[in-house]
């Protein structure tokens, strides 16, 4: 009963998509929802597409990966220090309030453009991986911190009985909230950058050719892919708990 | 050595131990008895160095100290005998002191699945495996049924003989079989 009231909803919103297409009358401006759909299965059938959609998971999870371990080592060590996690909180929400594209260009001008869409991945997730773990740390439980310092409870110890069990799933939310984040900040690298081989090239130079079709075609291939690595990780690593950010 | 000059301990503007002055008997078991209010927590804390008393001091030479705290402070994602393993008991010891303090079936078992007096045994089973030169119980025996009490109480003596330690009850006859070193008894200051 659950899935007949969601494919009601989607197939209302397909609805609406196509009575909005056919208001525009023009698939070089709105693409239907059929137009797409041949759009996408053309594209599918071609190994380009393939290794486009490849090549931005290749970039783009490396640089989800890099920004999850950045945020953890200095997440947990800010948990640890007041004044680390004091000294990098203004950085952190620099970087967060900054828009991705400043950063995009701003990357470009020191790195190969291949390199920018992982560099921005990694940026958007690091601070949010970093608070969560933080917060995480900072709450661990006083007493229990009492109690292994009474009973002279080595520091491996402690970080393994009491500090990670207690950061673990605000690390988990973190992760699973930041990798859309990610996902979608390295294809508006890939958009800016155009490196080769990438979801973002492909969609750039659909826009440039007018080819619009394909460009919703690549848009909905961006949203399936983030939906599947959201139900991925999600299922990897536990559900979605203590969102933080 | 462990004694306390003039102990005064506020919080706020409440005074909850006021000038108490007493020398802690070496090699024996001291009991502080009292009612609901006098302190005796206060106390305890007070003797582990966890609180900052307000006048007066405690000296304390003892380097190492095993406490049971008046919550049970247990991990709860280890089992029982990890939870007495994480603080450097061997397991051979730890299995031991899981049976004394009759929860040997439990050893496998985290602390979510443990009854309140299981859990509390298992607090005691890990302050009495602890090597401590001074031992600092509160309230050990809360949540147990009353023959359980006695016995984990006769446990406690024999375990702490020729040992330094101050333990806090209400259990009057439990504090009768533990106090080898004499009892205190705390009133709520004027």
């Amino acid at each position: 009963m659950k899935i007949l009231k969601k494919l009601a909803v989607a197939a209302a919103w397909i609805g609406v998509w196509e009575l909005a297409s056919l208001a525009v009358g023009a698939d070089y401006l709105l693409p239907g929802p059929l137009p797409t759909a041949r759009a996408l299965a053309a594209l599918a059938a071609t190994g380009d597409f393939w290794l486009s959609v490849w090549g931005s998971l290749r970039g783009i999870l490396a640089g989800f990966l890099a920004g999850t371990a950045a945020g953890l080592i200095l997440g947990s060590a800010s948990g640890l220090s007041k004044a680390l996690g004091g000294a990098l909180s203004p950085l952190a929400s620099v970087i967060k309030a900054t828009p991705v594209a400043s950063f995009i260009l701003l990357a470009l001008v020191f790195m190969k453009k291949a390199a920018v869409p992982p560099f921005s991945a990694a940026l958007i997730v690091a601070p949010v991986v970093w608070k969560n773990v933080n917060t995480g740390f900072r709450q661990a439980d006083p007493l229990l911190l009492e109690m292994a310092e009474s009973f002279k409870m080595p520091f491996r110890r402690r970080l393994a009985a009491i500090y990670i069990p207690g950061a673990a799933p605000y690390f988990r939310s973190a992760c699973v909230t930041s990798l859309g984040m990610a996902w979608k900040a390295g294809v508006a690298a890939e958009v800016i950058c155009a490196p080769h081989d990438t979801i973002g090239r492909s969609m750039y130079l659909s826009k440039i050719y007018f080819e619009t079709p394909e460009l919703f075609a690549w848009t909905f291939t961006v949203i399936i892919i983030s939906f599947i690595l959201e139900l991925l990780l999600g299922r990897l690593i536990g559900g979605k708990r203590n969102v933080k950010d | 050595m462990l004694r306390t000059e003039g102990l005064t301990v506020t919080f706020g503007e409440k005074t909850v131990i006021s000038g108490f002055s007493h020398v802690f008997p070496e090699g024996g078991t001291t009991v502080i008895l009292g009612g609901s209010g006098s302190g005796k927590t206060t106390l305890i804390n007070a003797l582990a160095g966890s609180l900052e008393p307000a006048a007066g001091k405690v000296i304390n030479d003892n380097k190492t100290v095993s406490r049971v705290f008046q919550e049970d402070r247990l991990i709860p994602s280890y089992t029982s005998l990890k939870n007495l393993t994480c603080v450097g008991i061997s397991e051979q010891k730890a299995e031991r002191y899981l049976e004394k303090t009759e929860i040997a079936d439990a050893a496998g078992k985290r602390p979510g699945e443990l009854s309140g007096g299981m859990k509390r045994r298992l607090a005691l089973a890990r302050a009495l495996a602890f090597d401590a030169e001074l031992y600092l119980f509160d309230e050990p025996l809360s949540g147990l049924d009353p023959d359980t009490a006695i016995r984990m109480a006769a446990l406690i003596r024999a375990e702490l003989e020729g040992k330094t330690a101050v333990i806090v009850t209400h259990n009057e006859e439990a504090a009768r079989i533990m106090a080898t070193a004499g009892t205190v008894r705390l009133e709520p200051p004027q």
